[in-house]
């Protein structure tokens, strides 16, 4: 009898088993669902800490940013150096320093109010506040009286290059000739806010003012904001009033911020992403040679390097221990056996923009133990020998780690230096980096726009994040003098020579150019590789599935 | 019972105010502050940033400033996610984690307590055994290991529940699982000593020789002793589960509480880190004057001294 007992609930238990997994097995997965509704679902990194783009960093808020606002000039799908039409129809400038740009009358905010030139003046009136404190800010100094209106050096906004010639007709004026001005207004510092809503909700210049909440924001791109849930998702809808709506191909774009690279990747296989943000490492190898169709690979504009501090040791101010340190990295086995995310060591400083770029960057760094011996033995430290011991500080992280003992044993084996590796808390790390207190240190820089200017200014003698204690005149001097160059081959051919003073002396030692990797679903068209990683949201499709 | 309650009070204020003013001087002692990024920004725009946000004050001034604050039941504005209140923040995130705390709890106390009691009343077969070796695996298995293993088989092989992501009613069931095996392992090992400390004891003789049968000696009188040590496991396990956990959260894409504590520290958010400790202590607070009250519910020896002192 117990017996029987027994079977029938054992009978039951597994046929609810089975009842639920027909009923639950089945569910349609959230990107077919999505597809058909034409919703792309994007991985997204981290929770963005802010919409409002004037004091906005980082990548995750950008690539929201960028579907909600639009420029002067926009971005192309797939051409890192074309510069699309944007607010602006068209835009002129006969010696590059002076820029008119024509807008285009039917340009509309989400409000329905025309978006003019005189919209464009108060944004750049904004960012450019001192009480507004933008990080990004900077990004506008090439425009004339910029520097000095954030420094607060001048109160008068009216010394600072911006006009509003009319509803439609903007001028900038740069403090030098620039002919890649217009490459440089795809970056969302330039993008225009509606100054009449921000001051509906406070204060113009207050950080912390609700603009940018749904319901409140008004924006000028494809897309509108519809709702902000945090550290969950953040939808955006297609614009009803945006310019150019018959081409936005998506009906809506959904941001889930996960900050996890393997809870990302199995959201991609659990059918909840179109696209993800990242791959873990681990799993690079499995999607290469498993699903080719889904993996997308390719370089981007953004260089990791170590920092030498030349006032730490008097040794480090010596320019031959940093050529040794340089020539006994070994590189390739860096990003073959450590980092293996399809990254290049680095040659150079300025990334490499593919193969008709205009800028070429000098082929001066090489793997060579023997000449960095030689060298290191020049300036008095045969075989180590009397080389103080040297710490090496980086963020605490494993992929730092890892790179910092691979060079800790290359510069051990190769040159008999003995080197500490220290890691800290991210703060920690930029407190003491700011302040100088180190000796060795690994840091990174992401370009903002396509010229190379974006990876040399940094080492000009007062720039604030040199933080080398290097300073070269001649070095300055060109980079002064690119700055004052109108021809481009000609400005080309100065940074090159700055560039080579730079990779001769190394104060800092590239040693990889990033790649990014990310899996893209088979339904999403129009998604290209792009070395900023910046796209024009508008242009991307979504194929339903059951149309395969 | 009033004077005990009223004495409690006072001394959770106390505690509070202590946890806050530590951890307000510790998040300002540490290097760094919120507004220092990858990019250097010059000294005067750094200066703006500070000023918005009255870090420009004398650091007595601020503390008196947060204080104040505090005692509206204001936890101040988030310096990293503009625009946001602390207070805002812990209301979204809250919620979730009580949702996934309070199935966590009620996960492991339905499999604990019954695995550590069977294994004490079964003692030294193979079905203690197995209990046994379940709850040191369930203790020794990481939930970051875990977690990953069960969306692994039960979102993406079985496609029973989402892998991750916050969607659907049923999106609490993984991450809870997750916490509540952890917690059950605990649970069936206290659960099992305190069973087998008192099934050896004179009144459970007493019982066994008045005839009771033997569930009625278990369930009833043995039970009510035996959980004592699990009853105050629970209170801060209770407010440790219901407080988010930054592992479950990043493995299952949750946006719960548990984020908030690394991260605000992390990111030196001041006003988000030394909220989200003193909302924590408050939590432990409270619960474990419940577990008090309990302890008082379960053993009339306690009830009986009426003094509640723990």
């Amino acid at each position: 009898m117990p017996y029987l007992r027994r079977a029938v609930v054992l009978v039951l238990v597994a046929g609810a088993v089975l009842w639920f997994d027909r009923v639950r097995s089945a569910r349609p997965s959230r990107i077919e669902q999505a597809s058909d509704q034409g919703i792309l679902l994007v991985g997204n990194g981290t929770e963005p800490q802010t919409l409002d783009f004037q004091i906005a960093t980082g990548k995750p808020e950008h690539n929201i940013v960028s579907a909600l606002f639009e420029g002067l000039v926009a971005e192309h799908p797939s051409d890192d150096y074309a510069n699309l039409p944007g607010v602006a129809e068209s835009w002129e400038s006969e010696d590059f320093i002076t820029w008119t740009f024509r807008l285009r009358e039917e340009a509309r905010w989400s409000n329905g109010a025309p978006v003019t030139a005189r919209d464009f003046v108060s944004s750049y009136r904004r960012i450019l506040a001192p009480e507004l404190g933008g990080d990004y800010a900077q990004i506008l100094y090439l425009m004339d009286g910029a520097e000095a209106f954030h420094r607060g050096k001048t109160e008068d906004f009216s010394q600072v290059g911006v006009k509003a010639r009319g509803d439609h007709l903007l001028e900038i004026r740069l403090i030098g000739p620039a002919p890649y001005f217009p490459s440089l207004l795809k970056h969302y510092t330039w993008y225009p806010v509606h100054a009449a809503t921000i001051a509906a909700h406070g204060s113009l210049t207050d950080r912390a003012n609700r603009w940018t909440q749904p319901g409140k924001m008004v924006s000028n791109g494809p897309f509108v904001l519809k709702s902000w849930k945090f550290d969950h998702v953040i939808e955006v809808v297609k614009s009803h009033t945006y310019w150019d709506r018959e081409r936005v191909g998506l009906e809506a774009i959904r941001y889930f911020p996960i900050s996890s690279d393997t809870t990302e990747e199995r959201a991609f296989r659990d059918g909840q992403l179109h696209v993800t943000q990242t791959l873990p490492i681990d799993r690079i190898a499995h999607y290469r040679d498993e699903q080719p169709e889904v993996y997308r690979t390719g370089p981007q504009l953004a260089t990791y390097f170590y920092r030498i501090n030349l006032k730490a040791l008097p040794e480090l101010a010596d320019v031959r221990v940093r050529q040794a340190f340089s020539l006994a990295i070994d590189r390739q086995a860096i990003v073959e056996h450590v980092t293996k995310g399809g990254q290049t060591a680095a040659f150079g400083m300025v990334p490499p923009s593919g193969n008709d770029a205009p800028y070429r960057t000098p082929e001066m760094l090489r793997f060579d133990p023997e000449a960095a011996r030689a060298r290191l033995a020049d300036a008095g430290f045969p075989g180590g020998q009397g080389f103080p011991k040297l710490t090496v500080l980086f963020n605490t992280s494993e992929g730092h780690r890892l790179i910092a003992q691979a060079i800790q044993e290359m510069w051990k084996q190769q040159l008999g230096v003995e080197v500490e590796l220290l890691n800290q808390d991210w703060k920690v790390y930029l407190d003491r980096t700011s302040k100088g207190d180190y000796q060795v240190c690994r840091a990174a820089w992401i370009g903002d726009y396509m010229d190379p200017s974006t990876f040399l200014n940094m080492w000009m003698t007062d720039d604030g994040n040199n933080q080398t204690g290097w300073s070269s005149p001649a070095y300055d001097g060109l980079l002064r003098k690119a700055a004052r160059t109108a021809d481009p081959t000609a400005r080309f051919h100065i940074l090159e020579e700055a560039e080579r003073i730079l990779l001769e002396e190394l104060p800092a030692i590239p040693i990889y150019w990033y790649a990014s990797n990310r899996a893209v679903s088979r339904q999403v068209e129009n998604w290209h590789h792009k070395l900023l990683d910046n796209r024009p949201w508008k242009d991307l499709r979504l194929k339903p599935i059951n149309k395969e | 019972m009033l004077v005990f309650f009223v004495r409690r009070l006072i001394q959770a204020a106390v505690v509070l105010l202590v946890v806050f003013t530590i951890t307000f001087a510790m998040v300002r002692l540490a290097p760094g502050g919120p507004f220092a990024g990858e990019r250097v920004v010059a000294a005067e725009i750094l200066a703006a940033q500070e000023k918005a946000y009255g870090l420009d004050a004398s650091i007595l001034s601020q503390y008196g400033r947060a204080l104040g604050l505090l005692l509206r039941g204001d936890l101040g504005p988030s310096y990293v996610y503009e625009g946001r209140s602390v207070n805002d923040l812990i209301g979204d995130a809250f919620p979730i984690s009580l949702i996934i705390g309070f199935a966590g709890f009620a996960i492991a106390l339905l499999i604990g307590l019954p695995l550590g009691v069977l294994a004490a009343v079964r003692k030294n077969t193979a079905l203690d055994h197995l209990a046994s070796g379940g709850a040191m695996l369930g203790i020794c298995l990481p939930s970051f290991v875990l977690g990953p293993i069960l969306a692994l088989i039960f979102g993406i092989r079985l496609n029973w529940f989402n892998a991750s992501g916050w969607y659907d009613a049923s999106d609490w069931f993984l991450p809870a699982l997750t916490l509540g095996l952890f917690y059950a392992a605990y649970i069936a090992r206290l659960a099992r000593a305190g069973m087998l400390e008192v099934l050896s004891l004179d009144y459970i003789r007493t019982a066994r020789a008045k005839g009771l049968a033997e569930s009625v000696v278990v369930g009833k009188h043995a039970l009510r002793r035996a959980i004592l040590p699990v009853a105050s496991f629970l209170g801060p396990a209770f407010a440790g589960l219901i407080s988010g956990s930054i592992v479950i959260e990043r493995v299952f894409q949750i946006p719960g509480l548990g984020y908030h504590f690394v991260g605000a520290a992390m990111n030196r958010d001041y006003y988000l880190a030394q909220g989200t400790v003193v909302f924590y202590a408050l939590l432990i607070v409270l619960l474990n004057l419940v577990v008090d009250l309990v302890h008082a519910a379960l053993d009339p020896r306690i009830r009986e001294k009426g003094g509640l002192q723990s």
